[in-house]
């Protein structure tokens, strides 16, 4: 793939167009990987029109955001810089919300709208990941996913939270806020790697279970069908609870479209106690059957 | 014979407990049966106050609505695992449920497990999250619960019930 600068692209005076993007590295239907030099990077701009931060962010943010996030179906761009991720940004329509973090653990999130240059063209519909040619070659090799999947498995990994005398937890857990914030700013790459997760046979059951049940909570229109998918698949799992966690999902979502799979799901249980389950959660989903 | 029902539970930690010994239980189902001072907090069923309302009545101390579940067993069922039941005054913001509270004493972690298999092998009922959120709007609506007494009333239904908030 080959991004030049269109001919016919107005390119607005603050933006300056890179001389040349090109040197696709990947591509597949999540993302194109396009290497530029960093130069082209520094000089790429940012329209700033609701300030929702401090001035000195700006600074930051026109310097670091290079802007090839341009799409027509994409939901998340990626921005590498010199191996780190730096930021990721969700681009609506005509605006975009910009997140961005320091380093791994430490989340900042903000938002920002953006103008979207105008100069990589309209036939790009993938995410683009611009990666300055300073990128080490782990990095590249190493990619997206598996950043996604190492902070997936530190979530995992954290203590289990102490209930009150009530058994209850107050608010969300930890593991829940976790995976929001990882699918807020990796989107696809985050769904791929939690459904690895789930269907992975040595994973925890109590952790599928509550990763099953998150996946059904999540408010994240963009991904709702992939995460209906997942559900449905995890209703075939040989653990009971497992099952049971994915009904529970399903209900969160509460779509008509799982009631064939839910109801395969019940014809097949064998479990009394997950049998009654998924007959509550057809009934829900699908109040015309009762 | 009273009929006593213990709610809080979590439905999916109890889906592989049928039929087990008491020592066999996964773990997990010890954490619905928290105890202080070796006493179990319980609620009797009547027929005036059905086990869902105290189901729901437990789910309006929460700080958001959630899926819940209650298991429901005969005094007797449980006469061998518990050294005294007490009548004490419940704390959710149901009163009238709370008139219908009781602490057992259990005692010991032997008579826990002996209690843990009583569960196990009643009758469990799950009440999925958006009925959850219909039981606790009735309940504001209606005035059995007491919206000043929960936790989750100003940020989820203040403004579905049509009476505001609550300071």
């Amino acid at each position: 793939m080959t991004l030049a600068p269109s001919s016919t692209a107005e390119v607005p005076a603050n933006q300056t167009p890179p001389t040349r993007l090109s040197g696709s590295t990947d591509q597949n239907d999540d993302f194109a990987v396009v290497r530029t030099a960093s130069s082209d990077l520094q000089s790429l701009k940012v329209i700033e029109r609701d300030v929702e931060h401090s001035p000195s962010d700006y600074t930051y943010t026109t310097n670091a955001l290079g802007a090839g996030l341009l799409g027509k179906k994409f939901k998340t761009a990626a921005i590498l810089y010199s191996g780190a991720l730096l930021c990721l940004v969700d681009i609506g329509s005509g605006a975009a919300t910009l997140r961005r973090f320091s380093s791994p653990g430490s989340w900042g999130f903000r938002r920002i709208n953006i103008e979207p240059p105008t100069w990589l063209g309209p036939g790009v519909t993938a995410p683009v990941l611009l990666v300055p040619a300073t990128r080490n070659s782990t990095d590249e090799r190493l990619g997206v996913a598996t950043l996604v999947e190492a902070t997936l498995k530190t979530l995992v990994a954290c203590p289990v939270e102490e209930e009150s005398e009530e058994g209850e937890i107050d608010g969300t857990s930890h593991l829940s806020q976790g995976l929001s914030a990882l699918l807020a700013d990796y989107g696809d790459a985050a769904i791929a790697a939690i459904h690895k997760l789930v269907v992975d046979p040595s994973s925890n059951v109590g952790i599928v279970v509550e990763v099953a049940q998150w996946v059904g909570e999540a408010s994240d229109p963009a991904s709702l069908e992939e995460r209906r998918e997942i559900l449905e698949g995890l209703l075939k799992a040989a653990t009971p609870r497992i099952r049971h966690g994915a009904a529970t999902g399903l209900a969160a979502i509460d779509d008509p479209r799982s009631v064939p799979a839910l109801r395969r799901a019940l014809e097949r249980e064998s479990s009394r106690r997950v049998k009654d389950y998924l007959l509550l959660v057809l009934e829900q989903v699908q109040p015309a059957l009762a | 014979m009273k009929r006593f029902v213990r709610a809080g539970l979590k439905h999916n930690r109890w889906v592989d407990t049928e039929g087990r010994l008491p020592g066999e239980l996964p773990a997990d189902v010890m954490k619905d049966l928290n105890t202080s001072r070796n006493m179990l907090s319980v609620f009797e069923v009547t027929d005036a106050i059905g086990a869902e309302r105290i189901a729901a009545a437990l789910a309006a101390k929460k700080d958001h609505p959630e899926e819940a579940c209650y298991a429901v067993f005969d005094e007797s069922s449980s006469s061998e695992y518990v050294v005294a039941s007490t009548k004490s005054p419940g704390e959710t913001p149901d009163a009238e449920v709370n008139d219908l509270h009781y602490d057992l004493t259990i005692g010991t972690v032997g008579r826990l497990m002996g209690f843990a298999k009583v569960i196990a092998d009643s009758a469990l009922f799950p009440i999925l999250k958006k009925r959850v959120v219909t039981l606790l709007q009735e309940g504001f609506a209606s005035g059995h619960l007491d919206p000043k007494k929960s936790k989750l009333y100003n940020k989820y239904f203040a403004e579905n019930t049509g009476q505001g908030e609550v300071m």
